[in-house]
């Protein structure tokens, strides 16, 4: 079968979920020309999301077209290696997403930081029990980044997706309430907690009264109307319940689709292509040089580029990275 | 001879005749007719199991469908080469053959307590069917079953919502919630379905949300 080998752009990301919209978004904005290729379709929420089909449960608890068609593509997995790995052959609890933004488009919304030592795992803990506590086969890595260095990009990500919380670490200053355990905080988050159910102020007082410091989980679904910095409003939530493996239907719920990609698309430096599913990455001398995918129409297309972005999720990117070394040798 | 009673008077698209009998006995002995309200039979739920096996996921459009077949753990979930289309058609005309050999009429044709037994011995495995096991059968319809009780009546099942009524679950959510989200109160509304705002049964607000009735119930605390 002949592959058409498109006109090379500055950088090629594959996924549009959390991370590749990101990505795309900070990359263009920079003024490179980006092109997401995004397995899945676009919805939109006037109809793929629109009332009253949307509170259908068996639809999206179990069947729904947006998460992923394991008739096209699945994975196989077991659970120790004395086991025969086989295919996920019906959608379970785990749900990757198929869709433009990912499985964002389906998550629960929370959207908390990690502490200071999760980004410092095997130095803390070298550190607190001595060098020789962690295994010799144990691969437990510190991320690379620090705290110090991610918190402007939590404060950002906050901003543009509209999270709401209380924070209990201000420059830190403990403030009660909050998540006092959490690392400190440049800024408060940028909405306020949502409103408090019967069930949580029980549940409130009585840890409080146990010596535990309960605070309100943080979440990119709006508790009030928002406006993010790049422009893009969203709607307060209306408490409807249907959240995690249901699209929002009234936006209030930040995902790709309705934080970034309203802005991405307008720019003439970005381009997404759905129904793409990316084969290889094209590589020379140990250095990636473009994706090769079969488009929408199931043509072999290669899409050459400066820059190679893998943001299709952990398994996906695994398996991206695993081709490159087998055609490696 | 009589077709089955079918007693919402549906069209079926996929289930056949001996199949629908078969349904209809063994429905009802999962989820009965009792003082709570209807069982299964009543809520339709043979029904939804038609269009269950008339949809996509009836011949596995969605689902994986190639290899390698091997039988997995409980965890690796459905490893089975049969789509529930197959399953149903396969275990339903088996289980009748092992009724006529040991009972000399099929399943639906016993007597109560004989069907409950053989439900029962199909949930431990305990007939040997030549194509499938007799516990995942059971398991498959027991499964569809909950999911035609519960599920909105836009499916053919939870007929006049009587699973949600049951649970005291209000369905679609309303627009109040906002105002109500903070209170003590139980909530306790007449429940409102997919269908129902689709065929206008129910009307709906600005924003498209149902308006939900409250029921009133009456507390003997005081008395």
């Amino acid at each position: 079968m002949s592959t058409t080998k498109l006109k090379s752009v500055d950088v090629v990301v594959v996924g549009s979920g959390v991370v590749g919209s990101i990505m795309s978004m900070e990359l263009a904005s920079a003024g490179l020309s980006v092109v997401c290729l995004e397995r899945g379709k676009q919805f939109d929420i006037d109809t793929d999301f629109q009332k009253p089909n949307v509170y259908d449960e068996l639809k999206f608890d179990r069947h729904s077209d947006i998460f992923q068609n394991l008739a096209r593509d699945t994975i196989t997995f077991r659970n120790n290696n004395s086991q025969t790995a086989l295919p996920m052959r019906e959608m379970g609890a785990f749900k990757p997403g198929e869709m433009v933004g990912g499985t964002a488009a389906h998550w629960g919304g929370n959207a908390r930081r990690f502490l200071p030592h999760d980004f410092e795992m095997r130095s803390r803990i070298e550190e607190r029990y001595g060098a020789s506590f962690i295994p010799e086969d144990c691969n437990l890595q510190d991320w690379g980044v620090t705290w110090d260095e991610i918190e402007p990009y939590y404060d950002q990500f906050e901003e543009i997706f509209g999270v709401g919380g209380k924070a209990g670490n201000l420059q830190g200053k403990k403030i009660d309430g909050g998540n006092v355990f959490e690392g400190p905080r440049s800024h408060e988050y940028p909405n306020p907690p949502h409103k408090k159910t019967y069930v949580t102020t029980v549940f409130e007082k009585a840890v409080r009264e146990l010596g535990y410091h309960p605070y309100p989980v943080p979440t990119a679904t709006l508790s009030q109307n928002y406006t993010n910095p790049d422009g893009v409003s969203r709607a307060a939530c209306t408490y409807c319940g249907y959240c995690t493996r249901y699209g929002c239907m009234i936006g209030a719920k930040a995902q790709p689709t309705n934080v970034l990609m309203p802005v991405l698309l307008k720019r003439k430096n970005f381009t997404l292509r759905t129904g793409c599913s990316v084969r290889r990455v094209v590589h020379r001398n140990g250095k990636a040089e473009g994706l090769s995918y079969q488009d929408a129409s199931g043509a072999e297309m290669i899409q050459p580029a400066s820059i190679v972005i893998l943001a299709s999720w952990t398994l996906n990117n695994a398996r991206l990275h695993a081709f490159v070394s087998v055609s490696a040798g | 001879m009589t077709l089955s009673d079918n007693p919402i008077g549906a069209s079926y698209l996929y289930l056949l005749e001996p199949e629908i009998r078969f349904l209809e006995a063994a429905v009802e002995h999962l989820i009965p007719t009792d003082e709570l309200g209807p069982g299964a039979r009543d809520a339709g739920v043979v029904v939804y199991i038609d269009r269950a096996l008339a949809s996509a996921w009836g011949g596995h459009g969605r689902q994986y469908r190639g290899g390698p077949w091997q039988e997995g753990t409980p965890q690796q979930g459905y490893q089975s080469r049969f789509t529930p289309q197959e399953v149903y058609r396969i275990a339903i005309r088996e289980i009748n053959a092992h009724c006529k050999v040991e009972f000399d009429r099929p399943f639906a044709q016993l007597a109560g307590d004989r069907q409950l037994r053989l439900l029962e011995q199909l949930e431990k495995d305990e007939i040997a069917l030549p194509s499938l096991s007799s516990k995942f059968f059971f398991d498959m319809l027991w499964r569809n079953t909950e999911e035609g009780y519960f599920a909105d009546p836009l499916y053919g099942g939870n007929r006049d919502k009587v699973g949600w009524k049951l649970l005291g679950f209000p369905g679609l959510p309303s627009g109040q919630y906002r105002e109500l989200v903070t209170s003590s109160e139980p909530y306790h509304a007449e429940p409102v379905s997919v269908l129902d705002v689709q065929t206008g049964q129910v009307p709906v607000d600005a924003e498209g949300f149902p308006k939900h009735v409250i029921i009133k119930r009456n507390s003997n605390k005081e008395s």
